[in-house]
């Protein structure tokens, strides 16, 4: 052990320099030199990962071709834009599907005829509860027969559903929006058909329970056709299996739909309006829908036939 | 002001700062580093030859282990052969390598904080250094032997005391003799951080050196 106490003490600088004499012996830099030039070469060899790549390189080399590759890449995107988003051809051979929705909705100013004439003693005895529509909703006269609905209904898709003629527009507008609505027609048809024939089936019960005369053919002609017009509707309209970007929610919305008039047949008059009012809501495409299906009819305690739209 | 300068203006800039000798270095290097742009490999090889001494010394007082200095001294110069076409210019070819080995050696004692062995070269006391052993003891033969064994440990304990940054400056101007303009440049930090951490990291060493060191 040395003798501190002899020890001639020096400056911090001076002693530092001490370690530039700690150097290897010189055979250790022939060893690196070797370890140097492997390491070199398999580094050259090797190949690098993507985030030692050289981007600034290849961006150079992607920028003397910056004009060309901007202008294909813009015809792409405008070609594909275009392509989308071009508007559909209208339909013109779709006649069964025509002719299933003309006869669906012809259906129902004639079974609103009869039931306006087996209504009318009613409406006579009891007109001091007749429920008039105001300005905004539909007159309903039993001579006429005609079932109007408002003008503010905001899609010509779902086809104002007033009189036969009106009926042939209405159809060749939807025509006109088959590939767009594909499933979404499908599932609108099933439902605009079973939503009238349900309406329809609580009211007659009603009507008959009221000793009121329907006569029984109406009704039983009257959910023949509709069923009929469903089943050609979605059985003969090959564009209305398109998929379309709606489709999934309105079929879910029908099925909905469909749960909810299952559960007011079993329920009270009330709860059947409210639940079909809250559905309802929630299809506003389906305005056409729901302005039939809102046909109900007071029993005897009601004391009259009411037709909201 | 600094920032707005184009790079030649820069480099000029930086060139000014250092010495003479410093700037006809960084000429004759910057000629044989346009030929090893140009694609002749072998004129790098004269560049490692003229820097490698001084590049493991700044490693190896950094790690205080030999064996981890060679590697990470190879790895600088295959970093910086690989890089090299990237070199403009802007700055001297020894700040660039020194930034490369000593951001690797950075790296690679954080990620091995905890394993740390020492492996020593051994002191070459037959020239200068005789002068400060001298100084610092009478004893001759075995005895003087053992003294400069012991304070070579002692001196490499105080240095691993330091931060690694604090270490790194030290090394870089005491040992390897860089100015503080070209340490803050090699450590990417200002001048005053430099002064600082020096200033600093020799009060340490100052108080754990203190047998050996008059204050």
């Amino acid at each position: 052990m040395p003798d501190h106490s002899k020890i001639r003490k020096v400056s911090l600088e001076e002693v530092l320099r001490l370690k530039r004499l700690e150097r290897p012996e010189p055979a250790f830099w022939d060893q690196f030199e070797t370890q140097l030039r492997e390491k070199q070469l398999a580094a050259i060899v090797a190949k690098r990962p993507w985030w030692q790549l050289d981007f600034g390189r290849m961006m150079a080399g992607v920028a003397r071709a910056r004009v060309p590759v901007g202008a294909a890449a813009v015809l792409t995107l405008t070609f594909l834009v275009v392509r989308e988003y071009r508007a559909p051809k209208p339909a013109v051979d779709q006649p069964s599907a025509a002719e299933g929705l003309v006869s669906a909705t012809s259906v129902v100013p004639e079974v609103m005829g009869e039931l306006a004439d087996a209504a009318t003693p009613v409406a006579g005895s009891m007109r001091s509860s007749m429920d008039v529509a105001a300005a905004d909703t539909a007159v309903v006269s039993p001579a006429v027969a005609k079932v109007e609905v408002p003008s503010t209904v905001p899609s010509p898709s779902y086809a104002s559903v007033s009189a036969s003629a009106d009926a042939e527009d209405s159809v060749m507008s939807l025509n006109r929006m088959v590939p767009w609505v594909g499933d979404a027609l499908d599932a609108s048809a099933h439902a605009l058909v079973s939503g009238v024939t349900r309406s329809l089936e609580p009211a007659l019960v009603k009507l008959q329970e009221a000793n009121l005369d329907v006569p029984s053919v109406t009704r039983s002609r009257a959910l023949k056709i509709a069923t009929a017009s469903a089943d050609s509707l979605a059985s003969e309209e090959p564009l209305a299996k398109l998929a379309g970007p709606a489709n999934s929610q309105r079929a879910r919305l029908a099925t909905y739909v469909s749960a909810a008039f299952n559960a007011e047949n079993r329920s009270s008059a009330n709860a059947d309006h409210r639940a079909r009012e809250r559905a309802i809501s929630r299809m506003s495409d389906d305005e056409l829908y729901s302005s039939v299906s809102r046909i109900s009819v007071a029993g005897a305690a009601g004391g009259g036939l009411r037709l909201n739209f | 002001m600094l920032a707005a300068m184009n790079p030649l203006a820069k480099a000029l800039n930086k060139t000014l700062v250092a010495s003479p000798e410093r700037q006809q270095e960084a000429d004759s290097d910057w000629t044989v580093i346009q030929r090893v742009q140009a694609g002749s490999v072998a004129d790098f090889d004269s560049l490692i030859r003229k820097y490698r001494e001084r590049v493991y010394a700044i490693v190896y007082n950094m790690t205080s282990n030999r064996e981890d200095a060679a590697d990470l001294t190879q790895d600088a110069f295959i970093k910086a052969f690989q890089s090299i076409h990237r070199f403009q210019g802007q700055s001297s070819f020894f700040t660039w390598l020194y930034r490369i080995a000593v951001n690797g050696t950075l790296s690679h004692l954080r990620k091995n904080k905890l394993r740390t062995f020492f492996s020593f070269e051994k002191i070459h006391d037959e020239e200068k250094g005789s002068e400060v052993i001298s100084q610092l003891t009478d004893k001759t033969g075995g005895d003087r032997e053992l003294f400069v064994k012991e304070l070579q440990e002692k001196l490499n304990e105080a240095m691993q005391k330091l931060s690694i940054k604090h270490r790194t400056v030290v090394t870089l101007f005491e040992i390897d003799g860089l100015s503080h303009e070209e340490i803050a440049e090699v450590m990417d930090c200002s001048v005053g951080t430099v002064r600082s951490r020096l200033h600093y990291a020799k009060q340490l060493l100052q108080s754990e050196l203190q047998v050996y060191v008059r204050s």
